[in-house]
């Protein structure tokens, strides 16, 4: 907290203007006396809020990636609870990019999606940076050359991604058992009270099923009830195990025999990442699934090694 | 026992409307012999999964709908003559592209067939409409192909050409540019206006537009066009043969964008998917005519809908707000009975709580409305008229003596 600090240097009263008779706004001389001991202390101004760290200095060096997370999470970089922004926060931190976080949602985003991420306040043009833009904003800081365009294979397994989407989807929103879960990591940073959250929640579940449903060709307001749940989490679990195929091909133990983790493996973390971290329990079926792919725990493993890579110092913390 | 396979009828000269409903006729057309399964023209109303292709197979009591799950079905119950030669594949790495490429066929071809087919009203209104009205029987080309384009729109929103006027947004700029034109105070001929700067100024938007739907077609055309489809498995070229054969449709369509680009750039595509088409369906062009198509009977399985049905439920659907519930009910529904009917044990169903609920709060509106309009209007005189009751202060004098104490007292 602020120390008290030596009283500053009184003002000098003010030389007697023998011209000027006193006035009424002239203050009498013993008044003026006792004034002039004030202020006794003057106290330090206070720093700045921690959540506020946005604010201050550090942003000046260091720009500010906007995620869903919660205020004490986003302060200590902790990973997002969206898959999207889970996959862009860990290629930068895959690339060694300092970057602050800042808890945010879809409102402040000038594209309307999270992530986004704003440059340090001291660059000529901080201009907002929209996630698609992320890869050439890398290989720029990181001064690599841009990364190859995805090839036709790289391209068809990355629509694998769409199967596991939707098995997230119905597990985290339209699942009863994690409406905690949902509770905890969506509305509880927009709202404290019970009958907003009620509203938002069933909002959100809404937009979910529809969203589901439209990738299965049905009507959108069908409702989660025509959804049919075994082929969702069947069709998940061919897409894992085609993916752990295609890893078992790779000689380096990242996607496509790369050297480092790229933008797929971090697209992949996204998702695996959150499946293993809240949905690894017996009634939630994804996190059995990723076990299984493979047959020998192969996404396991590799899921286990992107989070040395990238997450190793919340590992340890955690240990 | 029979496997039956309801999909969409023929269209455009092949053998259903549907990407994925041609996918699974070839596929099944290509491993079962002809009578282990039935094809059956049908629409998604009648069906209890709300989606075509849908199998129906009564050996296992199952209902399942869309393509991978129809494969993934025969695949772990095949009928007795099913005899798939890349099953299993014989390595997972072909096992695994071919299942990469049909989810992207699913998740990327089918947005793009969206906006040629669906969402362009242009071809919407020439040819896909005028398809849908042949297919379906005579009440319901009235409701179903409506709600069917809504779906696809759906479906290709996220191409930012969704705007569902591909082909009137043009128009309508002209007109609003014309209005200004003629409202402003002051005209300017045209030839003393300043001549457009650049390229994109000279461009016509149609030409504009059709720059944005090439990229959109060859993002994904390049992929498939790519991948050696003769080495993946039955269920990969099958797909293939649904989602590229509906691509190159160009019969009676006004604006054939997607079948220009794929039938002049990826040539070798469209050989395999037409080489293919003739070893699963026959040489001559409509050789899926000879598949055993029978003639839908509604009564056929427990959950057959009468045209009338069909048609209510169609026209519920459209009310606003009602409509919204209604779906999510009867989809619901459909789903719990298909569960039900596989022997799988459900929730008992609120169902005819949530009706008499609603009857009574209908009957007691009703009933409190009736009453309310019987009310005089409020502050209206009340003039109420009764008849003199008899009494003996009526009689005046001798009344009024005979009403008196006097006889009390006696």
């Amino acid at each position: 907290m602020a120390s008290a600090t030596a009283p500053p240097p009184k003002p000098a009263t003010r030389p007697a203007n023998p011209s000027s008779a006193p006035s009424l706004w002239t203050i009498p001389a013993p008044l003026q006396k006792l004034f002039n001991h004030f202020p006794l202390v003057t106290l330090k101004s206070n720093p700045l809020p921690a959540r506020s760290q946005i604010l201050t200095s550090a942003s000046d060096t260091l720009p500010t990636l906007y995620i869903f997370s919660s205020s004490a999470d986003a302060l200590q970089g902790k990973p997002s609870i969206n898959p999207t922004c889970l996959k862009w926060q860990t290629l930068l931190r895959l690339h060694h990019i300092p970057f602050l976080t800042s808890p945010s949602s879809n409102h402040a985003s000038p594209t309307g999606s999270l992530p986004f991420l704003l440059p340090p306040r001291t660059t000529t043009s901080p201009h907002p940076i929209p996630s698609s833009s992320f890869p050439a904003y890398i290989s720029r800081s990181t001064n690599n050359p841009h990364p190859p365009p995805p090839t036709p294979r790289e391209e068809a397994y990355l629509s694998l991604l769409t199967p596991l989407r939707l098995a997230y989807l119905h597990t985290l929103y339209l699942t009863p058992p994690y409406s905690p879960l949902l509770k905890k990591f969506y509305i509880s940073s927009s709202t404290t009270s019970f009958l907003l959250g009620t509203i938002l929640q069933s909002q959100l579940s809404t937009a979910a099923s529809a969203a589901v449903l439209q990738d299965l060709n049905l009507h959108p307001q069908s409702g989660p009830g025509a959804i049919d749940l075994d082929n969702l989490y069947a069709e998940a679990a061919e897409a894992l195990q085609s993916l752990a195929t295609l890893l078992q091909e790779s000689p380096t133990g990242w996607f496509f025999g790369r050297e480092r983790p790229g933008e797929f493996d971090a697209g992949l973390y996204g998702y695996v990442g959150l499946i293993m971290e809240y949905m690894d329990t017996p009634e939630a079926k994804l996190g059995g699934l990723v076990r299984q792919a493979g047959g020998e725990g192969v996404l396991v493993r590799w899921w286990g090694r992107i989070r040395r890579e990238a997450w190793g110092e919340f590992e340890q913390r955690e240990k | 026992m029979t496997l039956q396979l309801y999909v969409w009828g023929p269209a455009f000269g092949l053998p259903s409307i549907d990407a994925e409903c041609i996918a699974a006729i070839a596929y099944l057309a290509q491993t079962t012999s002809k009578a282990d399964y039935q094809l059956i023209q049908s629409s998604p109303s009648a069906v209890p999964t709300h989606h075509l292709p849908a199998l129906h197979d009564p050996s296992t009591r199952t209902w399942i709908s869309g393509y991978t799950s129809i494969v993934r079905h025969l695949q772990s119950h095949p009928p007795p003559s099913f005899h798939d030669a890349t099953f299993p594949p014989p390595t997972p790495t072909i096992q695994a592209d071919s299942k990469a490429y049909i989810t992207f066929l699913s998740t990327n071809a089918t947005p793009l067939i969206a906006l040629y087919l669906y969402v362009s009203s242009a071809n919407w209104a020439a040819s896909t409409r005028p398809a849908y009205s042949k297919i379906l029987p005579i009440p319901l080309p009235w409701i179903e192909p409506a709600q069917l384009r809504q779906t696809m729109s759906a479906r290709a929103e996220h191409l930012g050409m969704s705007s569902l006027d591909t082909d009137v947004e043009t128009e309508k700029e002209e007109q609003e540019a014309a209005a200004a034109r003629r409202a402003g105070w002051i005209s300017i001929p045209a030839s003393l206006t300043t001549g457009p700067k650049n390229v994109g100024e000279v461009m016509a938007p149609e030409e504009k537009r059709r720059i944005r739907l090439d990229s959109l077609a060859s993002e994904v055309l390049d992929v498939i066009g790519e991948v050696e489809w003769a080495t993946l498995t039955l269920g990969a070229r099958c797909a293939v043969l649904g989602w590229v054969s509906l691509m190159v449709v160009d019969e009676g369509v006004p604006k054939r964008w997607l079948a220009e680009v794929t039938r002049q750039r990826y040539s070798s595509l469209v050989e395999f998917v037409q080489d293919f088409s003739s070893d699963a369906f026959g040489p001559s062009p409509s050789g899926w005519e000879s598949l055993p198509w029978v003639k839908d009977e509604p009564n056929t399985h427990g959950f057959g809908l009468g045209l009338q049905q069909r048609l209510a439920h169609g026209v519920m659907y459209e009310i606003p707000w009602v409509g919204e519930a209604w779906r999510r009910w009867w989809a619901g529904r459909r789903r719990r009975e298909v569960l039900e009917y596989k022997g799988i044990k459900q929730a008992p169903s609120w169902d005819g709580v949530i009706f008499t609920g609603l009857g009574i709060t209908a009957l007691t509106i009703g009933a409190a409305i009736w009453y309310w309009r019987t009310l005089p209007r409020f502050g209206a005189p009340v003039q109420r008229w009764e008849n003199p009751v008899f009494a003996l202060g009526g009689l005046g004098a001798v009344g009024a003596f005979l009403s008196s104490n006097v006889f009390d007292e006696l």
